[in-house]
């Protein structure tokens, strides 16, 4: 039952896969998400604000991650008094990401065994 | 890890990047007061500093990134709303595997402030009723000026107070304490159905058609919604709802009794809203709501049998009263447990697999069925005029049943399942939610016998039917009522919502 329950999440969606990889690293703040999610997909995905906490919003109700404090490694931001929360991949979303990676591995190795089939070399 | 945040070194922004962030701190506010709350501040941080960052490599990114920012604003806001106002917390893909977003166990408890605000409306109530009574004492009569010299400034003074109210809630994210103002948004959508036909926008049979159809659906459905929200406000929201229902008692009462009926009960349920607050937990809220309508319901249904009420004029004995007390206790409690009822079907049934989900909808379905039902005896105790002369009562008549018949096989479907998902804490809860689903509509199978017109008239019908030991009904009716808030008040901790291994894969 409960892989069912994993598997009924999937496809996830290319924010929430990207934040997920982000985090698979260690914590991080929502600023450095946002700029490992950019880097990760080579420029392609650049979330904005609004969708990167709406995405972390529900991330964090279906307990895919954890929010706690800044460590407060000594650095300041333009900002001082602002929030600097981190997010925390738990176990649980540490075991989706896992599915998501073997979903979408299957799916790659499935299209290269036919395209060997077919003649062409991938 | 490349999420560090600039040091002192770093030029301060721009005024253009400044004027940007003030604006972009001023939009956050059209987000919903609980994820502003919750991210705005963080938000905000997050935004400068890409701005600042942008505005250091050149301007086109500059651009871009306000462009990306400005094309989404909309979007993220719709949906935000959207996830608030249909109290998912989560968008689909979240809810389908954690559906309990709101996990209310843990008591949450309020401020003697929130209490007090919570308890505004039912002083308000008490108050215009005491003054009423007072006018009436020293000769004022109905209408007359000097009513309205003292009765005006009292309603222009509430409504000043509602309106803040109103306001404060909103900013706070619709708290708690807001959710027993709930029954005065019931009042005033009833009135503007009067206004309507007294104006002769709607004809008598179209504002009766809505009276009891629209109003009803709408309380069934926004009980069930708060339930699954958070079940304390819930049961904050139903608790002044079952007490009106207890006016139909009233009808005929003198005034020399209605008014001290309507001060203390009110009085009383002021006292139950206030500490339901403070305490900020469901469980014993529920207890605290049930055991106050009792109490309420007692003096209602006094006032009915020993004081000429619509029930039995001229009449009254202990036996009555008993048989009225708790034949309709048993009714209007369904209104109070039956959203906690469907959220707990809810959350077991996604629990328990593709087939319990399934289940649960179906049970759900023919539970609000029953909450709509009983939910239109509040229109037909406050609505003079309603007669079943509407040209769909057959068909909703028919949907009734139908929904009871779905509810049955819903919940024993579910508790099939559940069981079997281990979905439930312990045996005892499997059984009971395979058993409780036929108490409810064996009651609603009681007043059949008198041929009365089903199942609309339930409770009141109920009361009245002959050839019914009401003390059968009123037994069954109890035990399976405490049977019910038991098993809701014992439902099983959430399990951890994923468990996935995969070969080769160390988690």
């Amino acid at each position: 039952m409960p892989v069912k329950q994993a598997t009924d999440s999937l496809p996830l969606s290319e924010p929430v896969y990207l934040i997920l990889v982000s985090l698979a690293e260690g914590p991080r703040h929502g600023y450095g998400v946002l700029k490992d999610v950019a880097e990760v997909s080579g420029g392609r995905v650049m979330l904005s604000t609004g969708t990167l906490y709406g995405a972390l919003k529900r991330m964090l109700a279906a307990g895919w991650i954890t929010r706690s404090d800044g460590k407060g490694t000594g650095e300041e931001t333009a900002y001082p008094g602002k929030d600097r929360k981190e997010y925390t991949l738990t176990s649980a979303g540490r075991h989706l990401l896992i599915a998501e990676i073997a979903r979408l591995s299957r799916l790659t190795r499935i299209a290269r065994e036919r395209l060997v089939v077919e003649g062409s070399d991938v | 890890m490349s999420d560090t945040f600039p040091n002192h070194d770093e030029p301060l922004p721009s005024r253009c990047a400044d004027l940007v962030c003030k604006l972009y701190r001023l939009g956050l506010h059209l987000y919903p007061p609980r994820f502003r709350s919750e991210f705005a501040s963080e938000m905000e941080t997050v935004f400068c500093q890409t701005v600042r960052s942008a505005e250091r490599q050149s301007r086109g990114d500059l651009l871009r990134l306000w462009w990306r920012e400005l094309v989404d604003f909309p979007a993220s806001l719709l949906r935000e709303h959207l996830d608030e106002r249909l109290g998912t917390g989560g968008n689909e893909m979240a809810t389908r595997l954690v559906p309990n977003s709101s996990n209310d166990g843990s008591p949450t408890p309020g401020t003697w402030q929130e209490a007090g605000l919570a308890v505004i409306p039912f002083l308000f109530i008490a108050l215009v009723t005491l003054l009423q009574a007072l006018l009436k004492v020293f000769g004022v009569e109905n209408g007359s000026p000097i009513e309205l010299i003292f009765m005006i400034p009292l309603f222009i003074g509430g409504g000043i107070l509602m309106i803040i109210s109103l306001v404060r809630a909103w900013r706070e994210g619709w708290p708690s304490w807001f959710a027993s103002w709930s029954f005065i948004i019931i009042i005033v959508s009833m009135a503007i159905f009067v206004l309507l036909e007294t104006s002769g926008l709607l004809s008598d049979i179209q504002a009766n058609e809505a009276a009891f159809f629209i109003i009803p659906l709408a309380i069934a459905i926004w009980l069930y919604r708060m339930a699954r929200r958070r079940r304390l406000d819930a049961i904050l929201a139903t608790l002044p709802i079952t007490s009106m229902l207890w006016t139909i008692n009233m009808e005929m009462v003198p005034d020399g009794v209605r008014s001290p009926v309507v001060i203390i009960s009110f009085l009383m349920i002021s006292l139950a809203v206030g500490l339901i607050v403070r305490l900020g937990e469901w469980r014993t809220g529920l207890w605290l709501a049930l055991w106050t309508m009792l109490m309420v319901g007692a003096l209602y249904v006094y006032a009915g049998i020993f004081h000429s009420g619509l029930r039995q004029p001229g009449s009254g004995n202990f036996a009555e009263w008993l048989e009225g007390i708790s034949t309709q206790y048993v009714a209007f409690s369904v209104l109070l447990c039956g959203p906690l009822l469907g959220r707990l079907f809810r959350d077991v049934g996604h629990r328990s697999g593709k087939a319990g989900r399934l289940a649960y909808r179906m049970a759900l379905f023919g539970l609000l069925v029953i909450l709509y039902e009983n939910a239109s005896l509040l229109t037909l105790s406050m609505t003079s005029g309603w007669r079943p002369q509407f040209q769909f009562y057959g068909l909703l008549e028919a949907a009734a049943w139908a929904g009871l018949g779905l509810y049955i096989l819903g919940s024993v479907l579910l508790a099939r399942v559940a069981h079997r998902h281990e979905a439930l804490p312990d045996g005892i809860s499997a059984a009971l939610m395979f058993v409780l689903p036929f108490g409810l509509p064996l009651l609603m199978l009681v007043p059949a016998g008198n041929s009365l017109v089903l199942p609309f008239q339930f409770p009141h019908g109920m009361v009245v039917s002959p050839g019914w030991s009401w003390v059968a009904v009123a037994l069954v009716g109890l035990a399976w009522l405490l049977l019910t808030v038991w098993m809701l008040t014992h439902e099983s901790p959430s399990k951890p919502p994923l468990a996935v291994s995969l070969p080769g894969v160390v988690a």
